[in-house]
């Protein structure tokens, strides 16, 4: 690798970095890694690149990446640009799945295309912050976990049920769960224990080998765990918004099964049916993560919506509950609006989806303030 | 769900995994110190997985693709390791092993 190359890199940082090195966040985690970078960037310009052996310039090229990852979502998570809600509900789940979740920052980059949903590994489970450390001697305490979201509907709290799932691609990364159950089910096919029911799950497996489909398998086994691990949270109404905007395709992809084995699937654990894949997924959780995948929402009832004030939330797992309380009002009939509220015309539909928006969003920010006030009260009356 | 397709996803992550062990292996190689610990963690578990002294719930999850790849691709090299005592040899051996298997995942 020319050094001369990595100089060129390092000036493009620079310039980027002059964009992002005032950024405002509104949380201690993100501003100590926000420190850690600015201390990264000054070691990085004091030295001599033009000095460095092949292997440490492939090293540095490695940090350099690392800094730009790292702002691209920072940009993206400052105090005017984070949807903060329902990173707030994101933070609530992860804090059931992992003990260290202090070591974690979710940050999001806002995203082009309405689908863009996604989950970005790079920072999370790479090595760069070993090389940091052992370069630079700088430690990062939290690392971050990097989601992106359609900057159209960072405020749509229906789509939004999309990122349980995409959190549930972190899950699934941190503890190896499709990974260890594609590794099972090759072995089980050898061992002549394989159960004919998965064909209806992995039709691409009849009369094959599994393991020349071994990245597909695991593929469909992520999704349907991320599936699964959203309707903890949300309910059915993954499925819902999964299966219009797939357009209800009945045919798996290399990458995804067929949505309505998806919606199938998640219909089984929500009403507590037993399935042969579920079965599996759910006993492979519990030995790969020591956690469990369980319906962790509760319902609740109340016409607050329909009269135009938000829901009053007293857990984190009724904070959860309110996305399928807005689905539930979305798919209804919407007559109580006009009627509780005496209008004389009805609303509109895209009325009704800004209402609905709005107050899931202040019934979380209502959740957040009452919680952080109890925190408070809690440490000053110690 | 995802924007990027989950395989091809997976499997630059896997190769990023294996370029940065690579380069670690490199450092180590070179006579430095650098990266040892972190590479010595590593290698005893994948010895312990190989003579099945743990198993794939009990290995670092973190690592859990080398330590794994390791296993598939390197049994006979692994097994002879002394943990105790990790040699040069042992980490040519095991560069040699990465390379093949970043080879086939290519």
């Amino acid at each position: 690798m020319n050094n001369k190359l990595l100089q060129l890199n390092f000036s493009q940082l620079e310039s980027a970095w002059k964009k992002s090195k005032n950024n405002l966040y509104s949380d201690t985690k993100k501003i100590s890694y926000h420190k850690n970078l600015v201390d990264l960037f000054n070691k990085m310009k004091a030295e001599d690149f033009l000095g460095l052996s092949e292997i440490e310039t492939v090293e540095r090229s490695r940090v350099i990446d690392f800094f730009f990852i790292s702002i691209t979502f920072l940009d993206g998570s400052t105090v005017s640009q984070i949807p903060f809600e329902i990173i707030k509900c994101l933070e609530e789940a992860l804090t059931d799945w992992v003990d260290e979740h202090d070591d974690f920052i979710i940050v999001t980059s806002l995203v082009k295309g309405i689908n863009a949903f996604s989950f970005d590994t790079r920072l999370t489970f790479g090595d760069y912050y070993i090389i940091i450390e052992e370069t630079y001697g700088i430690k990062f305490e939290s690392k971050l976990i990097q989601i992106n979201v359609p900057e159209t509907l960072t405020r749509d709290y229906l789509a939004n049920v999309a990122l349980y799932h995409e959190l549930g691609h972190f899950i699934d990364r941190k503890y190896r769960i499709s990974e260890i159950l594609t590794k099972k089910l090759i072995f089980d096919f050898r061992a002549g224990k394989f159960h004919i029911k998965f064909y209806d799950y992995f039709p691409f497996l009849k009369g094959a080998d599994p393991q020349t489909f071994v990245n597909v398998l695991f593929s469909h086994f992520s999704e349907y765990f991320c599936d699964l691990f959203a309707a903890q949270y949300v309910g059915k109404s993954l499925g819902i918004y999964l299966d219009y905007i797939t357009k209800g395709n009945p045919n798996h992809s290399n990458s995804h099964p067929a949505t309505s084995v998806r919606v199938d699937v998640v219909s089984k654990f929500i009403n507590g049916e037993n399935d042969v894949l579920m079965d599996e997924i759910l006993s492979v959780v519990v030995l790969a993560s020591r956690k469990e995948l369980k319906k962790r929402y509760k319902e609740f009832s109340s016409t607050d919506f329909e009269n135009l004030i938000p829901v009053e939330i007293n857990s984190a797992s009724e904070l959860h509950y309110l996305f399928v309380y807005g689905w539930n009002l979305w798919l209804s009939d919407w007559n109580e609006f006009q009627k509780v509220n005496e209008m004389a015309f009805p609303l509109s539909p895209n009325q009704i989806y800004e209402i609905i928006n709005n107050l899931i969003e202040k019934s979380i920010g209502n959740y957040i303030v009452k919680t952080n006030w109890e925190k408070y009260k809690d440490v000053s009356a110690s | 769900m995802q924007i990027l397709n989950p395989m091809l996803y997976t499997h630059n992550q896997e190769a990023n995994k294996i370029s940065s062990i690579l380069l670690f292996l490199n450092f180590v190689l070179n006579g430095e110190e650098k990266y040892k610990e972190y590479l010595d963690g590593i290698i005893s578990e994948a010895v312990d997985l190989v003579k099945g002294e743990k198993t794939i719930f009990d290995i670092s999850k973190d690592n859990f693709s080398i330590i794994t790849k390791l296993q598939e691709y390197g049994q006979e090299s692994i097994k002879s390791i002394d943990k105790a005592k990790i040699e040069k040899i042992d980490y040519q051996n095991i560069k040699k092993v990465l390379e093949q298997s970043s080879l086939e995942i290519a």
